[in-house]
């Protein structure tokens, strides 16, 4: 069911970052935007005495410098989101108080960032300052977080064992790759800030506050971060002396803080001095652990983190007692840092455990084994995972744990000392209310947004994965969009919560979205739905239809795409155009309004809106910008099936796309008539088109590496392709037909449509694909042993779809090489589980019998029977009569004769040709009914697996081709697959 | 960055002319961009002697080696020469900043190269090299990193060069063109400790400048290495860092060439050690006990008494790395 979550895709926002074209809060083009560069404190506390701006402003191109003695009062309304510490934040260039080092106390605009740059150095401020006070030890602490259970001085009074420690963490600083940046712009009384952060909606309130302007009047951009590891997760001062600067300057700033600004215009984690005291027995077991912390925080905020949880819940201690206290210091406030408190108290208990562990000689594993508790030890209640058991048995299984010498330094490599060491950590789990919109178009496009980040994290790509396999819809059809507070609100982009919260938030809205195409799809009488339970529709491949009847559906297929048996014969045909049995409306999109004459739409679309205000028009790459969030989903536009009924009806003579072949259980409705609905193209975070799941197809090494002429070479390719039409070429009248009729022809017109759908999903226009075809098919490097060659990760995958699913068989490789005899490969095929494919030039099928009974006596010898396919791989054509199908010989004969005097290459002449292709002979050149029995013929005396064909070759007209692979993937496919499932 | 003039010179004479006006030369420019843009340098004219015709490296008559004051770091490092003659040198390179400095910095500017103590490049705090006689913010501050050999009480920045730490050891010679004509100063003499004049670090004259570096022969049977510590992997100065260069012939140690780098104001040349080495047979003993001379004379401050010991682990164990494990 599901497609697009757990399959390997690539990153939907990739090729924007490693081209550089993502906008990181800096690279937004804003017009006439105007640089601004801090002056930072150079006193680590005081007051300022003097600023002298006179040079600065001096400065060609400077605009003003703002410091707190011009600067606007601001009026910093109180604001307090839960992510904001207690006590008041830093007001910037407001007074003159210095509170810490690196303090903004100016700011220089100018017209480029060189002159804002010279100028700010040129800003001199006089302090009158006294030394800072920057050491935990010894500073005067806040009231201290406490926590007890038990009797702890007491339980260690009487503790067999007992061990004091005290560990210093140092601060660190988060140093992302992007620096924080902002650039603020006010239009009139309301104020648009492009921001590096990881929560819109907290800088959105902070501005707000700190302007008194209403929260809607603030609009916070940022869809890309360039790493943030908990430093976006406020609004800190910079975007304030931005906002600032563009109010006094009437002009969008620009403000992007240095990498030494780094270090104090925003938090970090704070140092640390944490004393563990622990009590317990001879045997390790724990009884009783006091946790006595000081960290650092500033003057006018008080810090606070996770640090608690650890000593409460990682062990089973009886007795336990925490404080924990803030040391307010000359310096600005810390902030949350990957884990915030939880990795830091580990630090300290684990480090603690491990001296323990050496003073009683004791495993460090089995130390935490005794003392793991079964509940949680400070609430009595059971966790809901915790699993550390498991995790230290295998941590220590894959470390080598046994291999441990605990005396220091007894490992030795050469000048190195080598230990091995293990701690435990743990994080708690977090999921908060979010909110997502999600809509689907007329074009069979889905846009989903919601107001989350993406750090890292690959939120661009989940989400569009969740949506994708809720909706039914390949991932190339659904956009999603991020970074814009006014987009529906969610958690802060910390915490690892964004799957949890945005991603249920994303999977709900398309769930209900996708219920209300269904209900619109089975309460109107003229879809072929309708009156089905809706429980039985199921939606898949950008189509809903029933769940058990696959050819009934909303845009009809020209074949069935029963349900995956676990082990069909997948039927690929080779050369890169593959199709699946679906063929082509393997990307028809769940509803398609596009030919439908505005006259002729149904009722049900007529009244397709179920919003609660009517939907805006559905152009791609408008977002709804501007206004309040919508609710929570929005269905655009529905009723596709009277679109098909309507073409239908104005084509009755159209020739139907039935098989000539008997099909099972064909579905009601006007079957045949496809929609070749094009996938609309997502815009600017478009993903890579990943094959089709359907197109599971294989390049085989065979054909079009014979002979030294490419197909572009080749007259008889020229004749038939290129001038088709123009004048008759050797054989096949039906195909060099001068066909004015037919060429025009609707039907034909469709099928060249479906062509280039299939190869646009492979990413290659028809010439460009058989080059790309003939260099990947040129033999590969295999060596005289017979190792396995054309592993399908040497084909780029985007120039062939691979078989990657994992209930069809291995996806390793295509094939063995045959380096050495026959059966000597197909024994090492069979040993190793290696799928085998037999190339077949001519001879009867039942030549390689003998081979395929070699290989599953190996395979069968090696144990793994259920990994043994088999394959063969022929010259492949399916015409529309055995007459038609015995006029291709003269491209056959040209294919295969020597192209040099004495080169490789056979002659082969009329007679050999028809016996070839006779039943029980390999050459696959027939109708359709004749190859169906070949097919299953050597389905029967092989077991097969897989059927390759090579579909392009001699230089088969580009309409034969196309007509060969529809039968295939209309008449045959479908055919063999339901004879063999 | 304060506003400047560059004036791009294809000769030697050019280049002195406009060094007499008062220019600043630059080539590579990796580091005097950075101080530029700090505004920890300031100067008015800058003198582009990126196409003067000193950037190749040539063997000398005396067998050794004149490396071109414009050949790049990177190309310095990959030159048959001197990787076969000089592995010190080349390792010292390798070991210096990243690959895209590499092939951007040059050998003269690599030996010019300022100091990387954080108070000199913070335009905030006093610094007697930056602004003479504001007083030294090191002594007092933060300094684990700086020198606990040839400091004075005005400054006691390392010198934070690789290559240097190199030739200090080899004993090269810096070739010097000047309004007044040629001249060549012993390496040991080029850079100046800071005593009472820590601005002043190269004993260049006005207007001079750096052509080559010489680096004398050493036996063929001599055998050398460069050993860096640091805080981290890569791109990173040294804390402590050992240059050594050994001939041991017949199982005796007939010559030996010892300097130390992030310990001393400039590149410390180990006179103790090299005379304890020179006629004794190697051996790990021997490695201990001239090591133990490596930190004679060490005033180590607040923070950084570790390198005391560090200096001596790492000449030791770069001892035995050149010398054998015997």
């Amino acid at each position: 069911m599901n497609q697009a979550v757990g399959a390997p895709l690539s990153r939907v926002d990739g090729k924007l970052k490693v081209t550089g074209q993502a906008p990181y809060a800096a690279d937004h083009h804003v017009d006439g935007v105007a640089y601004g560069v801090i002056v930072a404190s150079t006193v680590g506390a005081g007051r300022i005495t003097g600023i002298d701006t006179g040079p600065a402003l001096a400065q060609p191109g400077v605009l003003t410098v703002i410091t707190h003695g011009n600067a606007p009062r601001l009026p910093y309304r109180p604001y307090r989101n839960f992510l904001v510490p207690q006590g008041e934040r830093l007001h910037v260039l407001q007074d003159d108080q210095v509170h810490f080092f690196g303090q903004p106390v100016a700011v220089v605009v100018a017209e480029t960032l060189e002159a804002a740059q010279h100028a700010a150095s040129l800003v001199d401020v006089a302090y009158d300052s006294r030394p800072p006070t920057l050491d935990l030890t010894g500073a005067p602490t806040n009231e201290p977080f406490t926590y007890a259970r038990g009797d702890a001085e007491g339980a260690l009074g009487s503790a067999e064992v007992r061990l004091e420690m005290t560990y210093r963490a140092a601060r660190n600083h988060h140093n992302a790759l992007e620096p924080h940046a902002t650039i603020a712009r006010w239009d009139g009384d309301r104020l648009t800030v492009w921001d590096k952060t990881q929560y819109l909606v907290g800088t959105q309130g902070e501005l707000a506050a700190v302007f008194d302007i209403p929260v809607e009047a603030v609009r916070v951009i940022c869809p890309f971060i360039g790493g943030a590891f908990g430093n976006g997760l406020r609004c800190w001062p910079h975007t304030t002396v931005a906002a600032l600067a563009a109010r006094v300057t009437e002009r969008p700033v620009k403000v992007v803080l240095t990498r030494r600004q780094l270090y104090f215009g925003v938090g970090y984690r704070p140092t640390y001095e944490y004393g563990v005291r622990l009590g317990g027995d001879r045997q390790g077991r724990l009884s009783a652990m006091t946790h006595d912390a000081r960290f650092e925080t500033s003057r006018y905020e008080r810090h606070g983190e996770g640090i608690q949880a650890l000593g409460q819940m990682l062990y089973e201690t009886p007795n336990v007692s925490q404080t924990f206290r803030n040391v307010p210091l000359d310096v600005n406030t810390p902030t949350w840092m990957r884990g915030p408190g939880y990795s830091t108290a580990a630090y300290a208990i684990e480090s603690a455990l491990d001296e323990l562990a050496h003073e009683l000689g004791v495993d460090p594993i089995e130390l935490r084994l005794r003392n793991e508790p079964d509940d949680d030890p400070a609430s009595g209640l059971p966790f809901s995972t915790r699993r550390l058991r498991e995790c230290l048995a295998v941590g220590a299984r894959e470390f080598g744990w046994h291999k441990r010498k605990p005396e220091p330094r007894s490992t030795v490599d050469g000048d190195r000392l080598i230990g091995i060491g293990m701690a435990a950590g743990a994080y708690h789990t977090l999921r908060g209310a979010a909110r997502a919109y999600a809509r689907l178009t007329a074009e069979g496009t889905a846009l989903l947004q919601a107001g989350a980040g993406d750090m890292g994290p690959g939120t661009y790509t989940s989400m569009t994965q969740i949506a994708a396999d809720a909706l039914g819809m390949p991932m190339n059809t659904v956009r999603f969009e991020l970074g814009d507070s006014t987009m529906p609100q969610v958690p802060p982009h910390g915490g690892s919560q964004t799957m949890a919260s945005v991603g249920s938030a994303v999977q709900n809205a398309c769930d209900q979205l996708r219920q209300q195409a269904i209900t619109l799809a089975v309460t109107d009488e003229r879809s072929p739905l309708h009156g089905v339970k809706p429980e039985d529709v199921i939606v898949r491949d950008g189509r809903m239809r029933v769940k058990n009847d696959p050819t009934r559906g909303e845009t009809t297929p020209s074949s069935p795409s029963g349900p995956t048996p676990t082990r069909p014969p997948s039927i690929v045909l080779s050369a890169g155009t593959s199709t699946g049995p679906a063929g082509c409306t393997c990307s028809t999109p769940i509803s398609s309004t596009r030919r439908r004459p505005p006259s002729r739409r149904s009722p049900a679309a007529r009244s397709a809106s179920w919003s609660s205000r009517p939907p805006e028009p559905t152009r791609r790459g408008q977002s709804r910008r501007g206004v309040t969030p919508p609710p929570n989903t929005q269905i655009q536009q529905g009723a596709p099936h009277g679109a098909r009924r309507d073409l239908a009806q104005r084509h009755p003579d159209r020739p139907g796309d039935r098989p000539a072949v008997p099909l099972p259980a064909a579905g009601r409705g006007d079957r045949g008539v496809r929609h070749p609905g094009r996938p609309d193209r997502p815009g600017r975070f478009r993903p890579r088109r990943a094959p089709h799941p359907r197109l599971r197809g294989v390049l085989t090494g065979g054909g079009a590496g014979r002979g030294r002429r490419s197909h572009e070479q080749d007259p008889a390719h020229q004749r038939g392709d290129r001038a088709a039409g123009a004048r008759p070429g050797p054989g096949l009248p039906g195909l060099r037909h001068p066909r004015p009729a037919l060429r025009r022809s609707r039907r034909d017109h469709r099928r060249s449509q479906c062509l280039h759908r299939t190869l646009r999903h492979l990413r290659c226009r028809p010439r460009r694909l058989r080059r790309r075809v003939q260099r990947e098919a040129r033999p590969a490097p295999a060596t005289a042993r017979g190792r396995p060659r054309h592993l399908v990760r040497q084909v780029p995958p985007t120039t062939a779809p691979r078989p990657r699913h994992p209930a069809r068989g291995p996806a390793a490789a295509a094939g063995l090489a045959r380096g050495g005899r026959l059966p000597d490969s197909a024994e090492r095929a069979g040993r190793l589980g290696l799928p085998m494919v037999l190339g077949y030039i001519g001879g009867p099928l039942s030549h390689a019998r003998h081979a395929v009974d070699i290989y599953r006596a190996a395979g069968e010898r090696a144990g793994h029977p259920d990994k043994l396919r088999v394959g063969i791989s022929t010259h492949f054509y399916a015409a529309a009569t055995p007459e038609d199908a015995r006029r291709t010989f003269p491209y056959y004969h040209e294919y295969l004769r020597p192209k040099t005097p004495g080169g490789r290459g056979f002659v082969v002449d009329q007679a050999q040709f028809d016996a070839g292709t006779r039943r029980g002979n390999a050459i696959m050149i027939g109708s359709s009914e004749q190859l169906i029995e070949k097919i299953l013929d050597a389905h029967q005396t092989l077991g097969l697996d897989r059927f390759l064909g090579q579909i392009d070759w001699g230089g088969l007209p580009r309409a034969a081709v196309s007509d060969s692979i529809h039968r295939y993937a209309e008449e045959i496919a479908p055919a063999v697959r339901a004879t063999t499932a | 960055m304060f506003p400047f003039s560059c004036t791009k010179v294809s000769t030697v004479r050019e280049a002195l002319a406009a060094g007499q006006r008062g220019g600043r030369f630059i080539a590579g420019g990796t580091t005097l961009v950075d101080l530029m843009r700090e505004t920890v340098e300031r100067p008015g004219a800058l003198v582009d002697i990126s196409a003067l015709p000193m950037r190749d490296v040539r063997v000398t008559d005396g067998g050794g080696v004149r490396i071109g004051a414009l050949v790049r770091m990177a190309d310095a490092a990959v030159n048959r020469t001197v990787r076969a003659a000089y592995p010190v040198i080349a390792e010292a390179l390798e070991l210096s900043a990243s690959a895209q400095l590499r092939n951007m910095a040059t050998i003269g500017g690599n030996i010019m190269q300022r100091t990387r103590c954080t108070y000199f490049r913070d335009v905030s705090a006093p610094c007697n090299k930056r602004r003479p006689g504001s007083g030294c913010a090191a002594l007092g501050g933060y300094n684990r990193t700086h020198a606990i050999l040839g400091g004075s009480e005005h400054c006691v920045a390392t010198h934070p060069s690789d290559l240097a730490v190199a030739l200090t050891a080899l004993e090269a010679t810096v070739h010097l063109a000047g309004p007044a004509g040629e001249r060549r100063v012993a390496f040991a003499d080029f850079l100046l400790r800071p005593g009472n004049t820590p601005d002043r670090e190269q004993a260049l004259r006005p207007g001079e400048l750096i052509t080559f570096v010489e680096v004398p022969g050493l036996p063929r049977t001599s055998r050398s290495g460069y050993l860096k510590v640091r805080d981290r992997q890569s791109y990173e100065f040294a804390l402590v860092s050992a240059a050594v260069a050994l001939d041991i012939r017949g199982g005796v140690i007939r010559t030996a060439r010892v300097a130390a780098g992030g310990v001393g104001t400039v590149p410390w040349k180990l006179s103790a050690v090299e005379q304890h080495l020179v006629g004794n047979r190697p051996s790990a003993k021997l490695w201990a006990e001239a090591a133990e001379r490596a930190a004679d004379g060490a005033q180590p401050l607040e923070h950084n008494g570790f390198k005391v010991d560090l200096l001596k682990h790492t000449v030791e164990r770069q001892l035995r790395v050149v010398g054998g494990n015997k």
